[in-house]
């Protein structure tokens, strides 16, 4: 089987480098090694519970050393886990508000759009019976008026008390109440006075 | 000069096992029983090898003699341990293999180019010609993760086959071939990208 040009080189580079690897095979003397191997070894056979249990000094030189490395590190320990439980790291509540808090900035900003189109609406509504609503010519319309202003009246004041708390689902609920209230007694007006339109 | 290496090696560890009856199979580990003078034979036809292999996984002679010494040590002093379905002399590389790593992980000096270099003015008895060109090869070896470096090692340094590399390793003899395949392919990419590849001659 023949080589194309590309395997032959290839070829090539794999032989160089393992002979370059053979080349990081040392060989020295070592007069002493086995000698010192043989002495371990024959302590092993005296003492074979030497090398399994560590000398008694060694223990207890393993001990002191393990105290003090321990003695070292407490301060550094202690002040670290002070720093995890006490420092400011982020509170999984708080987080959890700031979310929610995000969700109902989102939520409330789809509301008050809502809440504004809406009151155009009734204002428009407003504009177009407001000739009618400044001379009332019946009984009917007088208390329709004087019910939209105390409509108004009230939402002025709920107005106020959004600005205050702009998260209160309650208020903004009445708020909402009250406008369906002004948007019905305006189609009443609308209703019971067509011809004066 | 490598492969007349090898050869003598190769006799030496002949004689050694006819002179000594290392337990090297099976039948022969059953028969033996693994006293002093089998890790005595296993030094004489494998010590060389061994402080090689060391040597190359830690940098200095020093280390390489005392990571040689703390793998017969512990293995003489866990020989009952040692299953006699695998050849004496895998499992007291394997060892050697663990104490070098030990050693390595628990020692500062990595490798510490100066004392080989030291070494090899000292008359340090190398086969290369070009010390450049064998350090720049060292140091990309050290760069491989330990498995590839391991096998390579053993196979492209120390001569040993796949089949021997896979009983000191404990993996199949296709994974050996595997990672010399990956190791050579990492060092090719490692000494190409200095421009040494074409250069690397012993």
């Amino acid at each position: 089987m023949t080589l194309s040009g590309s395997e032959r080189e290839q070829e090539e580079r794999d032989e160089e480098l393992s002979a370059a690897a053979r080349s990081l095979h040392h060989e020295w003397d070592s007069p002493g090694l086995w000698a010192s191997i043989e002495a371990g070894m024959r302590d092993l056979d005296a003492n074979p519970h030497d090398a399994s249990t560590p000398p008694t000094f060694a223990r207890w030189q393993s001990l002191a050393a393990a105290a003090v490395i321990a003695l070292t590190l407490a301060p550094t320990s202690w002040l670290g886990w002070r720093w995890f439980m006490l420092g400011p790291k982020p509170d999984a509540a708080a987080v959890e508000e700031r979310r929610q808090r995000l969700l109902s900035e989102d939520a409330l900003a789809a509301i008050e759009r809502s809440e504004t189109q809406y009151i155009q609406a009734i204002d428009e509504l407003t504009r177009v019976v407001a000739p009618r609503l400044d001379m009332p010519d019946s009984p009917l319309l007088v208390n329709l008026r004087e019910r939209l202003e105390i409509i108004d009246a009230a939402i002025t004041e709920y107005r106020a008390e959004i600005a205050r708390n702009r998260f209160n689902a309650h208020l903004r609920r009445q708020l909402l109440w009250i406008y369906q209230e002004k948007r019905h007694t305006l189609e009443q007006i609308q209703e019971y006075a067509p011809d004066a339109l | 000069m490598p492969e007349a290496h090898y050869t003598t090696v190769a006799a030496t560890e002949r004689s050694a096992l006819a002179a000594r009856r290392i337990p090297d199979t099976r039948a022969e580990t059953d028969r033996v029983p693994i006293d002093l003078a089998a890790f005595e034979a296993l030094y004489e036809s494998h010590g060389a090898r061994m402080k090689s292999l060391a040597l190359n996984l830690l940098g200095n002679r020093s280390d390489a003699e005392d990571a040689v010494q703390e793998a017969f040590l512990r293995a003489y002093k866990n020989r009952h341990s040692f299953r006699s379905d695998a050849a004496l002399w895998t499992w007291v590389y394997r060892i050697l293999l663990n104490a070098c790593h030990d050693i390595g992980r628990g020692r500062v000096s990595r490798r510490d180019r100066q004392t080989v270099d030291a070494d090899a003015a000292a008359g340090l008895p190398s086969p290369a010609g070009d010390n450049p060109m064998r350090l720049t090869l060292q140091r990309a070896v050290d760069g491989l993760a330990p498995i590839y470096r391991d096998v390579f090692l053993l196979c492209e340094v120390e001569g040993y086959t796949h089949r021997e590399v896979a009983g000191i390793l404990e993996i199949p003899e296709g994974t050996s071939k595997g990672r010399l395949f990956e190791a050579r392919r990492q060092l090719k990419q490692t000494l190409a990208g200095r421009g040494l590849v074409q250069r690397l001659e012993t």
